[in-house]
């Protein structure tokens, strides 16, 4: 019978720093261990969050899970809130959306403590610093992206990001920006009756409007039937970064230093 | 602007006994009364056809909100409100109900069920609506029972349990009338419940009879089962059918096998899951049945409603059931006998060629499914889904959301466990393509699309038409919408601010006639300035 349910949607746990601490009071999970819920939650990651954090749960565009540490908080109500209530400002949605039980969210929670791990001896690579200095200077980032309240406006703010991005994620994500588009974010051309061509990211569309933010980050607006054309553009309006344009070790850098900024 | 016409050049099976097109006679409409709204799709051949004509294409853009009714409930709407003498009758979230003026949308009563603490709900606190005979009405709950309320009060009249919520046994769908019993259907598939439809007597809530989806060893369709899969095989009916009085037949579509994705654990073409069934309405007797999807791994449920019409085929008449099925194909049946006349995909379908002479899919590889992974089309929400289609008797055409979207399907080994998901598997979005959706009328002798509107996203929105030549339909983005139902051109449209998830409806009262929609959690009421 699934229809529209919170499985499928996308739903995303937020890793980094801090280790699980419960606090006096707090709940916590009724199904910590216990075989029966952690396959069920199993059932539900692989139907619900594998899109954004891959089957083995190491991280596509959201997060890699298997670390151990959690930016939102690792106990069970910090996780229990992270994932019923989504993430504000972020690609996670709250299951509560979707009506996802208690129960149900429980059972994620004691699968994922099954896969804990030490985080990766590849998270300490690169130098926070050089990369900062590469995101608003020669890597030319903040052309488009904006970190805590400094850049531009075309790319989404990426203040956040290396909270919710895995490391291969963002590697992916700055290689090849055209293999998939965030919400918000679609590059698009509009051409307008009188043939003038106007490139940018779609913000909003229904049937009958179209919102684009255009190169210069102009908000726009348009009746489809003011338009003559409207293109879905395959290559992002991001450049890809390849090796020539940044190095690895350059990556490396740019990395640490988003992974490095606090929520 | 978004509108062509389409001969998409998909295959089909053409079958001998369908050659060459024709319309002929309307269903008999069982003396409906054209003001009022009384059942789910509008009357029992769940056409969803008003028979209204004060709003027709030459007026349509003068449609206005005459009142919003916001329920102020959490969750979606996805019922289709009923209007009886000028009162409205609607179902919401958590089972919420109300009754409201239908002129003016003022409240007249509001009932609320208390519901147990825990419940296995695998898709949604939703409910579709209420049945209503005489002062009587009857909904379904999400703990799986019947209840009869008071129409002029809310009151609760009598509340019979339909199944155990505790072996995850819930209901969401509105009940249907047939004469003197309340017909219902039952969900939980994805905790591997056996599947039903029940009937209960309308004034005394006794059961009547049941019919069940997954038959025993030793019944007929029984050995479409291996072991004791059959136990917990699915099979839910989760939306309303439709009736045919003069054949005496309730139409009922079932969902998908249990476990959803794994099929390995139940060999076999897994009767009656992903048919339609033609049950004696006085027995609940299997006179036949027409399995679009034997041994699912895609959870696509045939809950679709099935509209029933009388058509004109090879210059014969002909009663047909039609329904745009969420394997991404349409079929016109014959509803006497459940043959097959028509099968032609209405949206990309990459796992099955066509529908063979035998009535079967002809598979291609994309149907297999396993760890690793397939790419198939359409994804697990289908080519359609619960949205409501309709059909047009003068325009011969059959209306209804459509999805076009792929998916990745995964199977992985699980053991069942009472009360606990039983899926057997994943479902992946692909990157980079979201899909569309599009509203597509579908010519039901040939199969052929005559017209689509297409959407920027992949919609649930049901559809109406009426005797007016109008087609109205909801879609994700917020916009309710009418069109010409011979052309497809889009007359009129209003941004509504959430997306519409259910069918919506029309009656008439003091001389003018209503569209209503559920937009979100709003009811909007419609209709022409001064009713002219």
């Amino acid at each position: 019978m699934r229809t529209l349910t919170w499985w499928t949607l996308t739903f995303a746990i937020v890793l980094v720093t801090s280790a699980p601490r419960a606090q006096q009071g707090e709940p916590t999970n009724p199904f910590q261990g216990n075989a029966q819920a952690i396959g069920q939650g199993l059932q539900l990651f692989r139907s619900s969050c594998a899109s954004c954090h891959g089957l083995n749960a190491k991280g596509v565009r959201g997060p890699d899970l298997t670390t151990g540490q959690w930016s939102r908080g690792g106990t069970d109500a910090q996780l229990f809130r992270t994932i019923m209530q989504g993430i504000p400002g972020t690609d996670m949605p709250g299951a509560q959306n979707a009506d996802a039980t208690p129960d149900q969210v429980w059972a994620v929670i004691a699968y994922l403590r099954t896969l804990s791990a030490s985080a990766s001896a590849e998270d300490a690579r690169g130098n926070a610093q050089n990369g900062e200095t590469l995101f608003f200077g020669g890597a030319a980032c903040s052309k488009c992206h904006m970190v805590r309240g400094r850049g531009g406006r075309l790319g989404p703010d990426l203040t956040r990001i290396g909270a919710t991005r895995s490391r291969t994620a963002l590697i992916t994500e700055i290689r090849t920006p055209s293999r998939s588009f965030t919400d918000g974010y679609w590059p698009l051309t509009v051409v307008t009756k009188d043939g003038r061509r106007l490139r940018g990211v779609r913000k909003n569309e229904d049937p009958f409007s179209l919102q684009i933010m255009d190169t210069s980050e102009k908000i726009l607006s348009f009746d489809h039937s003011d338009l003559r054309e409207v293109i879905r553009e395959p290559r992002s309006v991001m450049p890809d970064y390849n090796a020539d344009q940044l190095t690895d070790a350059e990556l490396d850098d740019v990395i640490r230093y988003l992974r490095s900024l606090q929520p | 602007m978004r509108r062509r016409i389409l001969h998409l050049a998909l295959p089909c099976v053409v079958l001998t006994c369908v050659v060459g097109a024709g319309l002929s006679t309307v269903l008999a409409q069982q003396q409906r009364d054209p003001n009022q709204w009384t059942t789910y799709s509008g009357d029992d051949s769940a056409q969803r056809h008003s028979p209204l004509t004060q709003i027709t294409p030459a007026n349509v853009g003068r449609l206005a909100v005459q009142w919003m009714f916001q329920t102020g409930v959490a969750g979606r709407l996805e019922a289709t409100p009923l209007v009886v003498d000028g009162i409205m009758y609607l179902t919401g979230p958590d089972n919420h109900a109300w009754a409201l003026d239908a002129r003016t949308g003022r409240q007249i009563w509001h009932y609320r069920r208390q519901l147990p603490e825990r419940l296995n709900i695998c898709c949604g606190r939703v409910n579709r609506g209420f049945a209503i005979q005489g002062d009587r009405l009857y909904m379904t709950t999400l703990d799986a029972h019947l209840l009869s309320l008071d129409a002029r009060t809310g009151n609760v009249l009598f509340d019979v349990e339909i199944d155990d919520h505790t072996k995850s046994y819930t209901a969401t769908v509105a009940p249907l009338i047939v004469k003197d019993k309340v017909i219902v259907g039952i969900a939980g598939a994805e905790y591997g419940i056996r599947g039903f439809i029940d009937a209960f007597d309308a004034n005394t809530g006794k059961k009547a009879w049941r019919f069940w989806t997954v038959p025993e060893p030793g019944q007929p369709g029984g050995n479409s089962w291996s072991g004791d899969a059959w136990r917990r095989g699915g099979g839910s009916t989760w939306v309303t059918g439709a009736y045919d009085p003069s054949l005496n037949l309730v139409y009922w579509g079932t969902g998908n096998p249990a476990p959803d994705s794994l099929g390995d654990v139940r060999p076999g073409d897994n009767l009656y899951t992903d048919s339609v069934v033609a049950l004696d309405a006085d027995t609940g007797t299997l006179r036949w049945h027409y399995q679009f999807t034997p041994h699912d791994v895609h959870d696509w449920d045939a809950v679709q409603v099935p509209i029933l019409a009388d058509l004109t085929i090879n210059g014969a008449p002909r009663k047909v059931l039609m329904t745009a099925n969420r394997n991404g194909f349409f079929y016109t049946l014959d509803r006497t006998n459940g043959a097959l006349l028509r099968a032609r995909p209405f949206v990309r379908t990459t796992w099955a060629q066509e529908v063979g002479q035998d009535g079967k899919p002809i598979l291609l590889e994309a149907n297999r499914i396993g760890p690793e992974g397939t790419v198939t089309c359409p994804d697990v929400g289908g080519g359609t889904n619960w949205m409501s289609p309709s059909f047009n008797p003068g325009t011969g055409l059959f209306y209804v959301t459509t999805r076009e979207v792929c998916a990745k399907f995964y199977a992985f080994p699980q053991e069942f466990v009472p009360g606990h998901l039983y899926w057997g598997g994943a479902v992946e979005t692909i990157p980079g393509e979201p899909g569309y959706g599009a509203l597509r009328a579908i010519d039901p002798v040939s199969g052929l699309v005559r017209w689509e509107f297409k959407y920027p996203r992949p919609s649930f929105g049901g559809t109406l038409s009426t005797a007016s030549g109008l087609v109205f339909a909801g879609e994700e983005d917020g916009n309710v919408m009418a069109f010409d139902a011979a052309s497809g051109k889009n007359l009129w449209r209003l941004q509504t601010g959430a997306g519409l998830r259910a069918g919506p409806m029309s009656f008439m009262h003091n001389g003018k006639q209503y569209v209503v929609v559920a937009s979100g959690q709003t009811i909007i009421a419609l209709a022409l300035p001064d009713g002219r």
